[in-house]
């Protein structure tokens, strides 16, 4: 199944990161354009968007924030993936909330990107009536709702968005209900190829993962912490 | 115990004990009174006898009643004067025959009572003789006695000078002295003369004293605790602000956070604390300019890391012998790119340590940046000129080498901006105590928001190709070094292209 657009454009000022990345990817069957700055891209985009962007956060001349900005301003649904080098940075940019569909961090493994390009080109051929969706149907846990097809969450009927990682993380606490995830865990579970994240990263995701439940039930207190030890999802 | 201990050493309570100590100091002179009453009697019983001396020697061998009589009624005392026979009967009494003034109690006395019981209170198992005298009831011994009978008239009667202390019935400490003298008529007693004094008035005066000591006394204690108050609010407050400040600065783990806020009192106290605001402070940017240090310099490790990565992961994954040779070549780029982070971060961090300790001798500009402009020209040859323009007489105190340094990676960095043909210049003078040395080239200068981060570590903006040989440090390790030297540098746009101005303190030269 391959998506009509399968163009991955890689935005990267690093030229090692830039070479390597679109080598992998060509290997894996898809068009790659690659970019050295936010300026060069954004000309190019504007001719003809690519179906998905990798996107370097620091950079000179147009960085990556101000490149997806300008990319949301043309279209809601392309899917984007930050690369970040700063644990700080990433929290920034979780915070901005300027609409990317994942993050990783720097150093990342290169599976582990593959593997995400892979979930959001579905998402997206999905999401357009593309592709059909396997029989499946979106899985229960109470008031939530989750499409594993799709990535896609609803709490009370309720659309809640979230990036490939927070779904990730919240499918690994939500199929154990009641019992304790360790950070170590629930990293294994969402970033199941990349060797080292920081609890730090856990942390900053689980929270966020919270506020945009929160945002669409303010009752909303199933995520708990366990001191000590990790976190919980409470089924009732 | 350590409670009491601990309580104890603060200084409050030392300085109000010290205090205290000073005021107990009148108190233990008070202690001398009791010497200053023995002589006070002592002198009073010689003063008595000669008194009754010249009395006896003055009616002797006349009547001696109407010469007694004469001398006690002309001149009034508050002695009392008794004229006896041989047997001891009383012939005449100086009090009979002219009575003396009744002896008033001490004035005010009710009004002391209540300090001077305090006092006596206080003091009582230390000092059993503080008590106020009573007036005597009856003043004398032989006040109603037709014959003297003590030990001291006996004695006069027998030719011999007598001396006695009887206690004053009435008066608790008060005593009566008395002094006899023999009156003697052709060799033979025929009489004695009987001086008495009550030690009342000199009790009297002693307990005056002892009054005015217990007042000084109470006033010295209202003084200490006042002037230890006044310590405490104006020295340990501040010094106990200084101490919950202290401890505000360091969080639970020990770090850093804030600062001492300096206080505006113009005492040492202040000094201090103005002090430890400075140092505070100065701790404060350097924490936080070593935490952002830590960041960017993480930041700027995982580009490489990000790089070995991913090339790795491919080289694991990829069979064909040329590709896997392009991956292992970029991981040797990336690793050769970490250790040059690495000695620019050192040498960075040591800067500031090694100038100091470096010789610095007297440069002439332009002898070193003609040296280094012509090692450039023979590297660039026919692509850059270079242009070099000397006025006044710039000498600067430096190291050559760090200098050397400095202009080398300014024209480095010049070179590398420059166009094909473009022309570096150098321009250097000497003026105001400061050289000014600047250097331009023809490249695209230096874009807006750049500006002031140019300087910054691990900042680079750099065509993509000569990206991966520069750490971002070079700058930063030429600010350091000018700024050692105690001189400035700024980045700016010329007419075309980026100019940097370095300014370095001159050197005195003789001449």
């Amino acid at each position: 199944m391959r998506p009509a657009n399968a163009v991955v454009a890689v935005v990267d000022d690093e030229e090692n990161i830039r070479e390597t990345v679109g080598f992998a990817l060509r290997r894996e069957g898809y068009p790659v354009e690659l970019f050295a700055h936010g300026g060069d891209a954004w000309q190019s985009f504007k001719q003809k968007l690519p179906g998905l962007v990798i996107l370097d956060i620091l950079m000179p001349e147009m960085d990556g924030l101000e490149l997806c900005r300008k990319i949301r301003s043309i279209s809601e649904s392309i899917p984007i993936i930050f690369l970040t080098s700063r644990d700080e940075e990433l929290d920034r940019v979780l915070g901005l909330e300027i609409g990317a569909d994942d993050y990783l961090c720097k150093p990342f493994s290169m599976r582990e990107l593959l593997a995400r390009v892979k979930v959001l080109f579905r998402r997206s051929a999905l999401d357009q009536g593309r592709a059909k969706s396997d029989a499946e149907a979106p899985m229960t846990f109470g008031d939530l709702e989750m499409d594993m097809q799709r990535y896609t969450v609803k709490w009370k009927s309720l659309p809640v968005t979230l990036t490939v990682t927070e779904f990730m993380m919240l499918n690994a606490l939500v199929r154990h209900p009641g019992h304790v995830k360790t950070r170590n865990q629930i990293h294994q579970e969402s970033y199941p190829h990349d060797t080292y994240v920081s609890e730090r990263t856990i942390d900053s995701h689980i929270k966020r993962l919270r506020r945009k439940f929160e945002e669409t039930d303010p009752m909303f207190d199933r995520i708990e912490t366990v001191y000590g030890l990790g976190y919980r999802y409470r089924e009732t | 115990m350590k409670r009491s201990r601990r309580y104890f050493s603060r200084i409050s309570i030392r300085l109000l004990a010290f205090h205290l100590l000073l005021v107990f100091l009148p108190v233990a002179g008070v202690l001398f009174l009791g010497t200053y009453e023995k002589r006070l009697e002592s002198d009073e019983t010689r003063s008595l006898g000669e008194q009754a001396h010249i009395i006896a020697s003055a009616i002797a061998g006349r009547r001696p009643s109407e010469t007694f009589q004469r001398i006690v009624t002309s001149k009034p005392s508050d002695v009392r004067f008794r004229l006896v026979d041989a047997d001891g009967n009383l012939l005449a009494d100086s009090h009979r025959l002219a009575p003396p003034k009744p002896t008033e109690p001490p004035a005010g006395s009710k009004r002391h009572n209540t300090l001077y019981r305090i006092g006596a209170f206080l003091v009582r198992p230390v000092l059993k003789w503080i008590q106020p005298p009573q007036p005597p009831l009856d003043v004398d011994f032989y006040e109603t006695a037709s014959r003297l009978t003590g030990p001291e008239v006996k004695g006069a009667l027998h030719g011999e000078e007598g001396f006695d202390k009887k206690i004053t019935s009435g008066g608790r400490r008060s005593i009566t002295l008395y002094r006899a003298v023999p009156l003697f008529n052709d060799g033979k007693v025929i009489g004695a003369v009987v001086a008495s004094r009550s030690t009342y008035p000199i009790l009297q005066d002693l307990y005056v004293i002892r009054l005015g000591v217990m007042q000084i006394f109470v006033a010295s204690v209202a003084l200490a605790i006042l002037v230890s108050l006044f310590f405490s609010t104006t020295i340990l407050r501040p010094l106990r602000q200084l101490r919950v400040d202290a401890r505000a600065i360091l969080d639970r783990r020990g770090r850093i956070r804030g600062h001492f806020k300096g206080s505006r009192r113009m005492d040492e106290i202040g000094e201090l604390s103005r002090a430890l605001e400075r140092i505070t402070r100065r701790m404060e940017t350097h924490v936080h300019a070593m935490e952002t240090f830590t960041a960017d310099l993480s930041h700027e490790f995982k580009n490489p890391l990000a790089s070995i990565r991913t090339a790795n992961d491919m080289v694991a994954d990829v069979v064909d012998p040329a590709v896997r040779r392009r991956f292992v070549q970029m991981v040797d780029q990336e690793v050769a790119r970490m250790e040059r982070l690495l000695s620019g971060v050192r040498e960075i961090s040591r800067i500031d340590v090694q100038l100091a300790h470096e010789e610095r001798s007297a440069l002439a500009m332009s002898e070193l940046l003609t040296k280094i402009i012509d090692g450039f020209r023979l590297r660039e040859g026919e692509r850059i000129r270079f242009d070099l323009d000397v006025s006044g007489e710039p000498v600067v105190e430096a190291t050559e080498d760090r200098l050397l340094q400095v202009f080398e990676n300014l024209l480095d960095n010049a070179v590398s901006f420059s166009p094909e043909g473009g022309t570096v210049r150098v321009v250097t003078s000497a003026n105001d105590g400061m050289v000014v040395t600047r250097i331009s080239d023809e490249g695209p200068g230096i874009a807006e928001p750049h500006r002031n981060r140019i300087f910054d570590r691990f900042f680079t903006y750099r065509p993509d190709a000569s990206r991966r040989s520069h750490t971002g440090l070079g700058l930063a390790i030429v600010k350091a070094i000018v700024e050692g030297y105690g001189g400035t540098i700024t980045a700016s746009n010329g007419e075309i292209g980026a100019v940097f101005e370095i300014r370095l303190p001159r050197a005195r030269v003789n001449g």
